[in-house]
């Protein structure tokens, strides 16, 4: 009886196949954001999305290659201090596969909020991201409420007015305890 | 194909005491500024969003074609030929969050002198080649043109609009175009159709005097429909086919076609118009271990006068440290001549089609470049400046030519341009 | 068993199909690149367009010196940001 060989390329191009047609699980508002851990792009120590329960979390994902991520930062960085002391934490995972040139884009434009590094680009595939840059604002009990596709000029308005309204909100009594 | 009957000048060959150094045929590829105003428009950095920053490009760039080689012409005074000095600007910026301006003009100075017709060796002593007669002294003579090209983003596509005029003392033009980009959901494939048209008018200096046309026009439309597709990460490919159609005063009214068994030259007289078919591929391909990208386009051409072309276009763009970049380049280029074209007639064509110039004759060219530019990027203030300076080498023969050539147009042409430019973004 | 090897045939003339498809340079759907992998693909010497003055210079000596005209344009590849 004549086996079919599976070689390594025939197995490799079936996979690549394959991978496009599994379904793209994107996370989306109402789904509970996937809690990660990964290293610092400082290389200092890791953060988990986890330490940031209880607080209203915007999750953002950027490259230095990506202009409007790049435009986005000090967008955000200004969101931040806009909102220190109100239980508002903006967490940012960069995708860049050089560290070196994040770095370099964060000299230049220092943030006052922590960014974890993900070359190998693990997250994005976990949330599912469709564009560059997403972000997703994650409520005191680890549920996305809202999603941002894209940035433009004009975008801190509606981000600021969805950051507003969740940061009014209390958090479940339940304590998030996985 | 129709032609144009009109009276055969019968003008004896005579050095021309004031000849335009613009060619019609020159002036009359002010219809590519409409398709220029859309490849143009591509130049928005990232193809998905409005440019995000106000970048200005200055350039000057020198034009000189090589003299006519002695055994091609009997004229050994009027070996000259063109040189140009041209003057190029252009302003990308941004206008809301979802469009972008683009600003291209161009002031140049063309003097020199161009191919006037070709004679056959009647003195014996050019080996039984033709050779090529020149037009005469040298002017100046000024050209200027701008486009204007606006482009407006969906989340998943775009629309261009352009604009355009072009301005020589014998040659006006018109242009405008349209397109539209549209990408599929994973932003992987993208598809762009659009269309273009120019009008042109030509008033030739000095049309009483040498028995030329005073006063024609001429309309081009053009439509393209294209597909862009990432291959891997580190390539991608893009394929367009474009159609075109042009009608009206298709002939260089500066030149003239010698018939012997009449011993004199008639006007240059082509078809009323002319349909074209253009397929352009483009591939690129980034090599991380080199850090480099390599450049490959071909491009097909067939047109309904029987010119066919191949052209071929590698690249390499290495990134070199401290912001400078060397692009090596090299062009392979083909055409077959145009079914009504000869360098010289033994007897005047029933259609009254004639034309001696070497733009429609078979050969093949080869040109030799190297870009190199150096980018800064200003760490404290917020404008980039770049610096960049090239030169290119262009050489022609029948002999580079794919097809047997049984004899070479003595007016083919060589030259050299060389180029600075300064770039500033803020 | 007989199921196994039909998957695996099929899997094979997909893949046969797929590399005949890449080759052919008209690879749409085949190996997608994620919008966090298109790091490479965002560099300006990989537009198709990378220098635009320099192309419309010429394409402006090439049009009058040549009977080819230019040809080409639209949009794709790139960061696909936004």
């Amino acid at each position: 009886m004549k086996r079919t060989r599976i070689t390594p390329r025939v197995a490799l191009l079936a996979a690549l196949i394959l991978i496009p047609s599994l379904p793209a699980a994107a996370l989306d508002v109402g789904d509970e954001a996937y809690a990660f851990e990964a290293p610092l792009l400082s290389g200092e120590s890791s953060a988990a999305l986890e330490d940031y329960r209880g607080k209203v979390v915007y999750l953002d994902f950027w490259a230095s290659w990506c202009d409007p991520c790049t435009k986005a930062i000090p967008a955000l960085e200004k969101l931040r201090s806009e909102f220190a002391g109100e239980d508002f934490q903006v967490l940012a995972v960069n995708v860049d596969k050089s560290k070196k040139k994040a770095t370099k884009f964060l000299k230049k434009n220092p943030i006052g909020y922590p960014s974890v590094s993900d070359p190998k680009g693990k997250l994005p595939r976990r949330f599912g991201l469709e564009t560059m840059p997403t972000s997703y604002l994650i409520d005191r009990d680890g549920v996305i409420r809202y999603v941002h596709k894209g940035f433009r000029k004009g975008d801190v308005e509606e981000i600021r007015a969805e950051i507003q309204k969740l940061v009014a909100t209390q958090p479940a009594s339940r304590r998030g305890a996985k | 194909m129709k032609h144009r009957h009109h009276d055969d000048s019968e003008t004896k060959p005579r050095p021309q005491t004031r000849p335009s150094a613009t060619d019609a045929l020159n002036a009359l590829t002010a219809s590519a500024m409409a398709l220029p105003g859309l490849t143009g428009l591509a130049g928005s950095a990232s193809a998905d969003g409005p440019v995000e920053e106000t970048t200005i490009d200055k350039e000057y760039s020198y034009y000189r074609e090589d003299k006519l080689e002695p055994r091609k012409t009997v004229q050994p005074n009027e070996r000259e030929r063109m040189e140009i000095h041209s003057y190029q600007f252009r302003v990308t910026t941004p206008l809301t969050e979802r469009s972008d301006l683009d600003i291209a003009g161009t002031l140049e100075t063309l003097s020199g002198a161009s191919p006037w017709f070709v004679l056959p060796d009647l003195a014996g002593d050019r080996d039984g080649r033709p050779v090529q007669v020149m037009s005469g002294a040298t002017i100046d003579e000024d050209r200027g043109d701008l486009l204007v090209a606006g482009n407006y983003f969906f989340d998943q596509g775009k629309v261009s609009g352009s604009g355009g005029f072009s301005i020589e003392n014998d040659y006006y033009s018109v242009n405008f175009g349209l397109g539209a980009d549209r990408s599929l959901a994973d932003k992987n494939t993208t598809l762009s159709i659009g269309v273009s048209t120019s009008l042109d008018w030509i008033e030739p200096t000095d049309c009483k005097d040498f028995n030329r046309v005073c006063s024609e026009d001429k309309q081009s439309v053009n439509v393209y429909a294209g597909i862009s597709q990432i291959l891997t990460r580190h390539s991608a490919i893009q394929s367009t086919v474009s159609f075109g159609y042009t009608t009206g005063f298709l002939s260089d009214p500066y030149k003239l076609a010698y018939i012997e068994d009449v011993g004199s030259a008639v006007s240059d007289s082509r078809p009323d118009d002319r349909k074209q078919f253009t397929w352009l591929t483009k591939y690129r391909h980034h090599v991380s271990g080199f850090n480099g990208t390599f450049h490959f386009d071909y491009k097909l051409y067939a047109d309904d006068w029987e010119v066919n072309s191949h052209t071929f276009d590698l690249s390499w763009h290495q990134s070199l440290p401290w912001g400078f970049q060397l692009v090596p380049s090299f062009r392979y280029y083909s055409q077959s001549q145009a079914e009504f074209f000869e360098n010289y007639y033994a007897t005047a064509r029933s259609d009254g089609l004639a034309s001696s110039d070497y733009r429609l004759s078979p050969y093949g060219a080869i040109t030799y470049g190297l870009k190199a530019s150096w980018a800064y990027e200003d760490l404290i203030a917020t404008s980039d400046w770049q610096l960049a300076l090239s030169y290119e080498r262009y050489e022609s023969s029948a002999g580079k030519a794919f097809q047997r050539v049984d004899v070479e147009n003595p007016g083919l042409v060589n030259f050299r341009v060389f180029a600075v430019r300064a770039t500033v973004s803020f | 068993m007989n199921n196994e090897l039909l998957q695996s045939v099929r899997r094979r003339v997909l893949a046969l199909a797929c590399s005949l498809v890449l080759a052919s340079l008209a690879g749409a759907g085949c190996t997608t690149v994620k919008p966090w992998d298109r790091d490479m693909l965002s560099r300006p010497d990989m537009a198709f367009d990378s220098d635009p003055l320099e192309t419309s210079r010429r394409n402006h000596i090439y049009n009058s010196k040549e009977a080819t005209p230019p040809g080409g344009a639209g949009g794709g590849g790139g960061c696909g940001c936004n």
